[in-house]
């Protein structure tokens, strides 16, 4: 008899995995791992729930809200992993020192992220690598070629590759005098550069943040004593714990890196030359945009290579407005597409992370995943 | 759900404040009148309606009363329904703006913070604490509300200080730096020398009409008759 106020159901966002299905996600698993291992790689396996700082950490919070965190029966703030690369980079850190040291890493496992707005499943299986201590385009050349091959070997047909870098437009925007406010604000809005109203919002989030001079008036004097007489009352109020020097001083360096509203339209004509550029002008360097950093001409060589690797039949997008969770990428930044545009995977460059870790290490720091729960879902079963 | 509960429609109404009076006029537009013996009585019940009865209760109260099934219905701000049970499964929000009760929640940093205008700066005052070797701690009402509003803003090392009133007060006295509280005016933040944040609303909110999703079968033609009248 189905008595249905009894019956204790399936939570939201969570999926069953029947036998098909999963022995479709551990024939891949099984083959990606094969893979990796004979290039090289140490498989791994760190456990599913982790102290909340070390996710915290990694991500300066970004995705805190769509992780699972709470206190353990030993009161205890603790986080099942959202992803690998935090809880590998620790284990690889704290059992693998000098000599043993695991430069390659693999690994593979479910991983938890709570979006209420979707309805993508909480638990995703992922299969991935990490690659320690190298800098420079032939480790990111080395990573592509791995996620590439492990997607060839899984039998995904006609996938696509979207590439980005956040250092080049970061350095181009720098380059051309505008401060770093100006530039991690852009950054922050990449990711909606085709919506319709993106230069409005921008425009609009400058002012909000105080960073556009919307009178063009001259600015006010940056001497501090100056300020400390024009401000005389609300410095001398209670200011709590802050020093009227820190104020002052992050004062006189907000107000210095203000813009006129020209300057920040100059900046997005800037933007959009770069982000409407094909991966031909990019390699031939003929557009009026000078790309000519090292990071410029590493990337160039990189997207040729990549190409040849590629051939015709899988497609290669320059796509600058890559720019997810810049608390975290410092170089290349990846998403592997099936033809229907579902993510598969991805991956790039994220040098400072082992030492925001708290791990004095500073030679580079990169990985990918593949999201083996869409992938099963592409393919079939 | 106890078995005295499950008897009759159970609505739980906010006892005091400007909620409490928009809760008995909205009702009444909506052709509900309660009727209550006197001011002090805590329940009361609707013409017309002897299957249904009304709790009179703390506005902060009623969400979780919901949320674990002491009642069916209910009206009380968004904010207080979001802070307690944003998630549950349990209960639900049917109708967010009744249109009266409203409010914003807004974050206010000392007025002698002149370099601080918006959420951007904050994270680099954090910053600044933490090179200090502190944190810089906001008093609220709403830590659940607040903490998830910073996430969004990445701004994560913020010490929340939860307190129930008085919160203009709360730098003044030490216990924090700044302060996210519900405002209508702004007034009482500027008398205690705090300014709220040029893009400092964290949250507007108004009445909300919220259910339980535990509604025993029995009682649903009752609580069907009480949403068709409101007309949600």
């Amino acid at each position: 008899m189905d008595n249905s106020d009894n019956k204790v159901l399936r939570l939201n966002n969570f999926e069953d995995f029947g036998p098909s299905r999963l022995k479709l996600l551990k024939h891949i698993e099984n083959d990606c791992l094969e893979y990796l291992v004979s290039v090289g790689y140490s498989y791994v396996d760190p456990p599913i729930l982790e102290s909340a700082d070390l996710f915290l950490k990694k991500s300066l919070g970004s995705t805190s809200s769509s992780t699972y965190t709470f206190m353990d029966l030993e009161n205890r703030l603790v986080s099942m992993r959202p992803d690998f690369t935090a809880s590998v980079i620790r284990l690889i850190f704290d059992n693998y020192k000098e000599e043993s040291f695991i430069s390659k890493a693999c690994y593979s496992g479910p991983v938890f992220r709570y979006e209420p707005a979707t309805s993508d499943s909480v638990q995703l299986y992922q299969v991935g690598a990490e690659f320690l201590g190298q800098k420079g385009n032939k480790s990111d050349l080395e990573l592509l070629s791995n996620s590439i091959k492990c997607l060839d070997l899984v039998g995904i047909k006609n996938y696509k590759i979207d590439l980005g870098h956040v250092g080049i437009v970061r350095e181009l925007i720098l380059q051309k005098g505008f401060g770093n406010s100006i530039a991690e604000l852009v950054l922050n809005n990449l990711q909606n550069f085709y919506e319709k109203d993106w230069e409005e919002n921008l425009i609009f989030k400058a002012k909000q943040l105080n960073l556009i001079n919307l009178n063009n008036k001259e600015k006010d004097s940056l001497i501090p004593e100056d300020i400390l007489s024009k401000y005389k009352d609300k410095l001398s109020s209670d200011l709590g714990m802050r020093a009227q020097e820190d104020i002052i001083n992050r004062f006189v360096s907000k107000v210095a890196s203000q813009v006129t509203i020209e300057e920040i339209k100059e900046c997005i004509n800037l933007v959009k030359k770069i982000m409407n550029m094909s991966i031909k002008e990019f390699l031939n360097n003929d557009n009026e945009v000078n790309f000519d950093s090292d990071n410029c001409r590493d990337f160039r060589n990189l997207l040729g290579n990549l190409q040849n690797i590629l051939g015709e039949e899988r497609a290669l997008t320059l796509n600058l407005t890559l720019t997810r969770n810049l608390a975290y990428y410092n170089g290349i930044v990846f998403d592997i597409k099936s033809d229907k545009d579902i993510i598969l995977g991805g991956g790039g460059r994220y040098d400072d992370l082992p030492s925001r870790l708290g791990y004095d290490f500073d030679q580079g720091c990169l990985g990918f995943a593949i999201n083996l729960t869409k992938t099963t879902e592409v393919i079939g079963y | 759900m106890n078995s005295k509960l499950s008897e009759k429609l159970r609505i739980l109404l906010p006892s005091s404040g400007s909620l409490a009076e928009g809760s008995i006029s909205f009702m009444a537009q909506k052709g509900i009148n309660i009727e209550k013996e006197s001011d002090r009585k805590l329940f009361g019940k609707i013409k017309g309606f002897p299957e249904v009865e009304i709790f009179f209760q703390r506005s902060g109260d009623i969400p979780l009363s919901i949320d674990r099934g002491m009642g069916h219905f209910g009206i009380t701000g968004l904010d207080r329904y979001l802070e307690h049970c944003e998630g549950s499964k349990n209960s639900c929000v049917i109708k967010d703006n009744l249109k009266f009760g409203d409010s914003k929640l807004v974050v206010a940093v000392p007025d002698g913070w002149i370099d601080v205008t918006s959420i951007s700066d904050l994270v680099e005052v954090c910053y600044e604490f933490k090179q200090n070797n502190n944190n810089l701690r906001l008093a609220t009402k709403y830590p659940n509300l607040v903490r998830r509003k910073l996430d969004e803003f990445g701004i994560t090392n913020v010490v929340l200080v939860t307190a129930s009133g008085g919160l203009e007060a709360a730098p003044m006295i030490g216990y924090a730096d700044i302060i996210a509280d519900i405002t209508v005016t702004g007034n009482t933040m500027k008398e205690n020398n705090l300014r709220p944040l040029l893009d400092g609303v964290l949250f507007k909110s108004q009445a909300a009409f919220i259910s339980s999703n535990l509604i025993p079968n029995k009682l649903k033609k009752s609580s069907n008759a009480i949403i068709d009248k409101i007309n949600l």
